[in-house]
Formats: C-alpha cells, sequence, structure tokens
C-alpha cells in the first residue's frame, strides 16, 4: 500500500463524514452546515485562485500518465480544478481548530482564539504538507523559501485563512454581532437585498443571518488577498527556490 | 390575533434556537466525536507518512517532474506503451519507488536495490559541453532528476544506461520505446553500483533545489533516516495532547454537572 491519492481521497471522505457527525451535535445542525458551506466556499475560491494563478497544482501529474500506475488513476471527485477531498480536509481541520480553540481558551476575544485556530490548523498544515509533496498528491510552484518542502507562504496562508475564517464564523453565526467598519457597506447590499432588514445582526432570523455570513465571508476574501499579496511580493523578490515554468 | 401571531413568531425561534443551540449533553458528545474523529485523521496522516519514508529520502523527489507524455498520445495509453518492454528484456523491480514498472519477459526477474541504482543525481550543473545538451535537449513536460524513469536517467523516460550506451544517438532515436531494447542492465553483484557519470542536461526546471532546513530530503536523512519519521511522531503527539486536552476539559465538565 502507498500512500497515493486514492489512500488520502479514501480516508479524508471516511473522517469526513463522522467528522460531520460530531459537528453538527458540537456546533448546531445549521452552523455546522453553514460551517461546512462557508468553509467549502472559502477554500474553493483560495485553492482555485492558486491554481489558476499557477502557484500549486493538482493535476500537474495527472495530466501526464503518473496517476495512471495507481488503481482508479488520479482523484476521483473535482470541484473543478480542486480535489473535494482537500477542500473537506480543510473544513475538518479549519472545524476541529475552531472547536479545540473555543474550548481551550474560552475567555478570551474572538481574535484571540481565532489566532489559536490559526496556529493549531498551521501545525496540522505543517504535518499534511510534506506527506503531500512527497507523495504528489499536488505540487507547488511558487517561489517561496521553503521549510521541509513546504513553503512559507502557505503557512502563512492558512494561518491568515483560518484566523479569518474562524473571527468571521464566531462574531457571526455565534456571537452575532455587528461589525462597525462593515454596517454601512452591509446596509447599502446584503441587508437591502433580497429581504430588507434594519435593527441589529442579532434580531435577524437564520436566513438574513446567513446571508450577512456569507456576505462578510467575501470581505474575507477580499482582506485575504490584500493581506498576502505583499507577503507573495516579498517572497518572490527573496526566495531561494524558484518558479517550474509552464510546460516543464 | 396580534398575540397569537407573536406567540407563533416565538415558536418559530425557539425551533430555530433548539437547532442552534443544542443541549450541552449533546455538545459535548460531538466534541468527543470531532475530536477522536481528527485524531484518528492525523495518526492516518502520520501512518501515511511512514510509509511514505523511502520517498521523502531521495531528494530530487519533490521535485521531479511527471514523466513526459510524447505529443500526439492520448493521455493514459502512453504509460502502458512506454512501461512495457518487449519480451526479450529483462523484468526488474525497483523497492522504494513509486512506479511499479511491469515488464512482460520471459527473462529472469531480477530486483536491483534501491540503493544501487543512481536514485540521487546531482544537482544539474551547467552542462560539461554543448554537445551533450544537443544529444538530449530538454523536452517540455519532463523531469529533471531522480523518478522512477530519471533513475535509469535523463528526461523525458530516455534510459540513461542507454544514453551512456549511445552517447552519439541523434533525438530522433530517443524515444523510449525504441531505445528500450538496447538497455544494459546491470547483474553484477550489489557493490555494483549503476554507472552514471554523464551529467544531467540543463532542464528548464525550478530554479534552484531546496537546500538545509528548507529540504525534506535532509529532514528525511538525518536521525539515521529516522528524522522525518520522529517529525511526524513529534508533530502528531502535539496535535493529539491538544485534542485530548478539549476531550478531557469536556470530560470534567460533564462529571462536574
Amino acid at each position: 500500500v502507498k500512500a497515493n491519492v486514492i489512500v488520502f481521497e479514501a480516508a479524508v471522505l471516511i473522517a469526513s463524514i463522522v467528522f460531520y457527525q460530531g459537528a453538527r451535535r458540537a456546533l448546531g445542525r445549521s452552523r455546522n452546515r453553514a460551517f461546512l458551506a462557508g468553509s467549502v466556499f472559502f477554500w474553493l475560491v483560495i485553492e482555485t485562485g492558486a491554481v489558476l494563478g499557477g502557484l500549486k497544482n493538482y493535476y500537474w501529474y495527472a495530466q501526464n500518465d503518473y496517476y495512471s500506475h495507481y488503481p482508479l488513476g488520479g482523484y476521483v471527485i473535482w470541484l473543478g480544478l480542486v480535489p473535494v477531498a482537500v477542500v473537506l480536509l480543510w473544513y475538518m481541520v479549519c472545524a476541529s481548530a475552531y472547536i479545540t480553540s473555543i474550548n481551550l481558551v474560552p475567555r478570551r476575544s474572538v481574535a484571540a482564539r481565532s489566532a489559536v485556530a490559526g496556529a493549531i490548523a498551521g501545525a496540522f498544515y505543517m504535518l499534511v504538507e510534506p506527506i503531500a509533496v512527497t507523495n504528489h498528491w499536488w505540487t507547488w510552484n511558487v517561489k517561496s523559501f521553503y521549510l521541509i518542502d513546504v513553503p512559507l507562504l502557505g503557512v502563512i496562508a492558512v494561518f491568515m485563512s483560518v484566523f479569518l475564517f474562524t473571527t468571521n464564523f464566531h462574531a457571526t453565526a455565534m456571537d452575532m454581532s455587528d461589525i462597525k467598519i462593515l454596517k454601512t457597506l452591509e446596509g447599502l447590499t446584503v441587508r437591502r437585498w433580497p429581504e430588507k432588514s434594519e435593527g441589529p445582526i442579532n434580531n435577524l432570523r437564520w436566513t438574513g443571518l446567513l446571508q450577512v455570513y456569507f456576505f462578510r465571508l467575501a470581505c474575507c476574501l477580499v482582506v485575504f488577498v490584500v493581506a498576502m499579496a505583499p507577503v507573495m511580493v516579498v517572497l518572490w523578490l527573496v526566495a531561494n527556490r524558484g518558479q517550474i515554468p509552464p510546460g516543464w | 390575533m396580534a398575540n397569537k401571531r407573536i406567540e407563533l413568531e416565538q415558536c418559530k425561534y425557539f425551533v430555530d434556537l433548539q437547532d442552534e443551540y443544542p443541549i450541552r449533553k449533546r455538545v459535548r458528545l460531538g466534541t468527543v466525536i470531532s475530536m477522536l474523529t481528527i485524531l484518528l485523521l492525523a495518526v492516518s496522516f502520520l501512518v501515511m507518512g511512514f510509509i511514505s519514508d523511502d520517498l521523502a529520502e531521495n531528494p530530487s523527489n519533490v521535485l521531479e517532474g511527471p514523466p513526459g507524455q510524447p505529443a500526439g498520445t492520448p493521455e493514459g495509453e502512453m504509460l502502458e506503451e512506454q512501461m512495457q518492454i518487449p519480451g526479450d528484456q529483462m523484468p526488474m523491480e525497483i523497492p522504494g519507488d513509486q512506479m511499479p514498472m511491469e515488464i512482460p519477459g520471459d527473462q529472469m526477474p531480477m530486483e536491483i536495490p534501491g540503493d544501487q541504482m543512481p536514485m540521487e543525481i546531482p544537482e544539474v550543473e551547467p552542462s560539461p559541453a554543448p554537445a551533450d545538451a544537443e544529444q538530449s535537449p530538454a523536452v517540455p513536460g519532463q523531469g529533471k532528476a531522480g523518478g522512477p524513469f530519471l533513475a535509469y536517467g535523463g528526461p523525458g523516460g530516455v534510459l540513461l544506461a542507454q544514453e551512456q550506451a549511445e552517447p552519439q544517438a541523434t533525438p530522433a532515436e530517443e524515444e523510449p520505446l525504441q531505445n528500450i531494447p538496447e538497455i544494459s542492465v546491470p547483474t553484477t553483484d550489489p557493490g555494483d553500483s549503476a554507472p552514471v557519470t554523464e551529467e544531467a542536461p540543463e532542464l528548464q526546471g525550478p530554479d534552484e533545489q531546496t537546500e538545509g532546513v528548507g529540504s525534506l530530503a535532509n529532514l528525511a536523512n538525518s536521525l539515521s533516516g529516522r528524522g522525518f519519521q520522529l517529525y511526524l511522531m513529534v508533530l502528531t503527539f502535539a496535535l493529539g495532547v491538544l485534542f485530548y486536552l478539549v476531550i478531557r476539559k469536556v470530560r470534567l465538565e460533564r462529571k462536574s454537572k
């Protein structure tokens, strides 16, 4: 048995089913659904952007003959350019990091808890990534400093993304709190259409809350891009491992 | 009527709340299930890491390009064509490698120990002579060094032994299928490793190899080849402790009620 993509995919799919049952009880049914949908949306956008930008590649080996040595070839289930198993893995990692943080540091601020969640996810990432690149589950193609063949950019990106995602989830779905800097923007967009709603966010019904949650998630994506862009530029300028040219 | 409406609204919110705020006992059970699942997943990654140790020890594995696909060959068909060596060749097994090679033939099977084959080709340096680069030009979509094909030689599945046997080969003769019958595989004792003297041609791969702490192979080859396994064990243990603390806290909360 080799740790090929089929083993990885099967392990993640089975674990995600069990994990979903647990998280449904731990977070609440609707909240867990929101967490799953949000994380799929959030990481799908990030991962697709990374693939389209040439930073990362899930099918580099699948395009050639590498995966045809395996019984079922490469990844079986895809969401566009990203395997479903990868998105589900990050749902599990993010949810477990969040549950851990709210249990271990319950009295800290939202930002502190999200930072703890980001650190836990970063540690899990450092467990998965060396195995992934060794077995060619995916290939990094970004100019960056590398730590045991894991790009520093990826570690920072995981921390940032989990930090932003859990902050948004906790502030919107758990605490149901208004965010001052977004209040005007929300009033002009998601709180006006499709259903006009005024007043504090904790007066909203669940569907209205979900709209605000996804709107804020889109804002988090913008913040993520803005935060990562200078890091990418700096690493691009000073990094020690270069990009693999297209067609190599 | 207004009161009835308010009552219904409250009832609706109550149903929502039941959905959103499950009872604490249920939350505790869910937390334990989640933590145990993610712990098992971490352990499964640990196991996957253990069985990948031989790959991690190969410094060029991570930067290895996928095997090349000749132009005009449909995906998937190339593999069988490229990997199958005509019957008069010796079947080979390369332990510790990623791709099993099934080579039909009536010759005696032979195993070449992993440490005998030139899995580690030195870092790409400028070609010693322009003629060498001309003889084996870099083909797009082909690997740099170290992979299953590249263990045998240069880019794109061209066997290195073959390249050595045919230094004057023209580019047309470098097609894997045509040249495979001329492979010369060493059958001597394990002390003799396959000779690799010809430097790999300059390919358009990553600018530089990862070095020092940047290289996974350095970690994997450290501590008598246990470095990577130790790293995975420490990380899994640390994550396990974190998840256990959550489970412990939930259990203590249950007992205190």
